[in-house]
């Protein structure tokens, strides 16, 4: 069953009257023809002021005039309604009144012309918290923003303290190994050349030892084999502070030489395996890698109670690959921690590179990536004269 | 033709003027960066930091269209960037219609724009209060989403939304610029149409622009308010007609 109970219309009218919302009824150019008591006793007009002439527009203020012409009427216009639009209230007698505005455009009829009627809500609370909400969202936006700031501040202070260190280091090593390049060849010209020319001397008298004394005799010899000891140690100091194959010969010829020299000594079997292809590589880059191989094998030696090790160097377009192994009982801790690692990665950074070391089951494994070098890098590799 | 649209909406704004002349001409529209359906990720605070920037992007625009000797037609703040590029550029437009143009909205001594500074300040306060509702995260996230229409839908008021920032920036622009010196550089053949009862640039703002830009004539609208493309559309079209035809008489001769 439909039932319909129509509302009185002295009912209806207390309704639009006495709502507890403003009605307000406008032309499209904003002339005011219809106002609701409640809106009357909000802003303290009378029904005559605002039913004579006057534009819903008068009643705002200069700023939201602004936005009532560019978005308001617009948008009336091209969507035929505007909602929840927050808007202030001249009034005659109090401050403006907060307000909180739903419009509508009706089209012509045949009995009414084009009109709008807008709804309007009391929000003075509503603002306040609006307002509100709006300031802590600025002020923790200013928080986030210093926040960040700083902490940018602070990451790049520490790049470039790293940067400065790493170039430090590089700096540092480069200086080390020009320095004992410096060293080994002091010792080898000088000192070397000086107990050579002993030693030849030393011989001379030697062929006339029958004239001397056997106690005298037996002193010649004796200094005449320490003398050539001596220059034999100066020259194994010498090379291993700098091997001059390294210059001369090439990576390969150095590693060779050295890994004999080293098994020999400590009686440790070391496998030196270098692709056919390897070539040659810029003079740092070689340095760099025959000192890695030198501090590992020292390691080696010193550590690892291994008695085999393979050294392994690899070449493709793109990186030197440099790997060496042992049977050994691993990294020990302190040594993990130690300068001579350290030293290594900073070698392989100077370049680009990257080096892991991990356990090799039994034993342990190192292995450097360094990028190829790229472009013209020959005139680099001439020896060092 | 191209018609560029004010402060306030996007080229929606048009709907009702621009289709009129389709038939006479290649009707070009676009949408300010940071209003309508632009990309917001362009906006650069620096470069929109001045109407140069606005009037750059409308040069773009017309190098990519190849236009040469185009009618420009712009409403309020887009009549200066007009005028802008039309000064850049003097080929690109043979002739400027300016909507409701002001070169200058604050009173400034003997001139009178209008507004005072605390009003342009009021303004920004005001729209802060109008930007709750639909916030800066959000606005982006449904106007660059193009394959759900239903999301933009939902919204009202969608035809003016633009992102809080950038249209808090780009009024802040608008109401403080003060391009006066601008004008009487201006050869370009000008038709000014000026609305009656118009607070935001009133008819002695428009008759400011007609006496300091030469080649100018200024057409009076019985429409009021600031935009007669929407509230008198017809007359609007008329005017627009009548002027360049004028213009274009006094050209020939």
């Amino acid at each position: 069953m439909k039932t319909h109970t129509k509302v009185p219309d002295e009912d209806l009218l207390e309704l639009y009257e006495e709502s507890p919302c403003g009605y307000l009824s406008w032309l499209p150019d904003g002339r005011i023809t219809r106002v609701n008591q409640t809106l009357l006793t909000w802003t303290g007009y009378t029904r005559d002021e605002l039913l004579s002439g006057k534009k819903f527009q008068d009643l705002l203020t200069a700023p939201q005039r602004i936005y009532y012409e560019t978005h308001y009427a617009p948008l009336l216009k091209i969507q035929g309604f505007v909602k929840e639009v927050a808007l202030e209230l001249n009034c005659k007698v109090r401050d403006p009144l907060p307000v909180l505005v739903n419009s509508k455009y009706h089209q012509p009829t045949k009995d009414r012309d084009a009109h709008v009627r807008g709804v309007f809500f009391d929000a003075t609370d509503r603002r306040r918290y609006e307002r509100q909400l709006l300031e802590s969202r600025r002020s923790l936006e200013e928080m986030v923003k210093n926040r960040t700031e700083q902490l940018e501040r602070q990451v790049a202070e520490r790049e470039s303290a790293e940067e400065s260190l790493k170039q430090l280091t590089s700096k540092l090593l480069q200086l080390r190994d020009d320095e004992r390049r410096r060293i080994a060849r002091d010792l080898h010209d000088s000192a070397g050349q000086l107990l050579s020319a002993t030693a030849m001397n030393l011989e001379l008298v030697l062929k006339e030892n029958a004239a001397l004394s056997p106690k005298a005799s037996k002193s010649l010899t004796e200094c005449v084999d320490l003398v050539r000891e001596t220059l034999k140690e100066i020259r194994i100091v010498s090379y291993l502070l700098h091997p001059p194959l390294l210059d001369e010969a090439g990576l390969r010829s150095a590693l060779e030489w050295f890994l004999d020299g080293f098994s020999k000594r400590s009686s440790i079997e070391v496998h030196l395996v270098i692709d056919d292809n390897f070539g040659r590589l810029p003079m740092a880059m070689e340095t760099a890698i025959f000192r890695i191989i030198q501090e590992c094998i020292t390691n080696v030696h010193r550590h690892s109670g291994s008695k085999t090790a393979t050294v392994k160097l690899s070449r493709t377009v793109d990186e030197i690959v440099v790997e060496v192994r042992d049977e050994g009982v691993g990294i020990p801790v302190e040594l993990s921690q130690g300068v001579g690692l350290r030293g290594m990665r900073e070698r392989v950074h100077q370049f680009h590179g990257s080096m892991e070391i991990g356990p090799n089951n039994p034993g342990a494994r190192l292995i450097a990536r360094i990028p190829a070098p790229v472009g013209d890098w020959s005139d680099e590799a001439v020896p060092f004269s | 033709m191209i018609f560029a649209h004010g402060y306030g909406c996007d080229q929606n704004m048009w709907r009702l003027v621009a289709p009129a002349f389709e038939n006479d001409y290649r009707v070009v529209l676009f949408d300010h960066v940071g209003a309508g359906k632009s990309d917001l990720s362009a906006f650069d605070e620096k470069k929109y930091g001045t109407l140069d920037g606005y009037a750059d992007d409308l040069l773009e625009i017309c190098a990519s269209l190849s236009l040469f000797g185009a009618v420009f037609v712009g409403h309020s703040v887009s009549a200066i960037i007009g005028i802008l590029a039309a000064l850049k550029e003097p080929g690109r437009f043979s002739t400027l219609v300016l909507v409701g143009p002001s070169p200058c909205y604050l009173n400034d001594g003997d001139y009178f724009g209008g507004f005072e500074g605390a009003d342009i300040e009021g303004l920004l306060d005001f729209l802060d209060s109008n930007h709750l509702g639909w916030s800066a995260q959000m606005a982006p996230s449904i106007m660059g989403n193009p394959n759900r229409p239903e999301l933009a839908a939902e919204l009202e008021n969608s035809f003016c939304r633009t992102d809080p920032d950038i249209a808090r920036h780009f009024a802040r622009v608008t109401f403080k610029s003060d391009n006066r010196e601008d004008l009487m550089r201006v050869t370009t053949p000008t038709l000014i149409l000026q609305c009656s009862e118009d607070v935001i640039a009133q008819t002695c703002v428009g008759e400011y622009v007609h006496r300091a830009m030469p080649n100018s004539e200024i057409t009076y609208l019985k429409a009021t308010g600031h935009c007669p493309h929407l509230s008198a559309p017809e007359e609007t079209i008329d005017a627009i007609r009548i002027g360049l035809r004028t213009l274009e008489a006094t050209r020939k001769m």
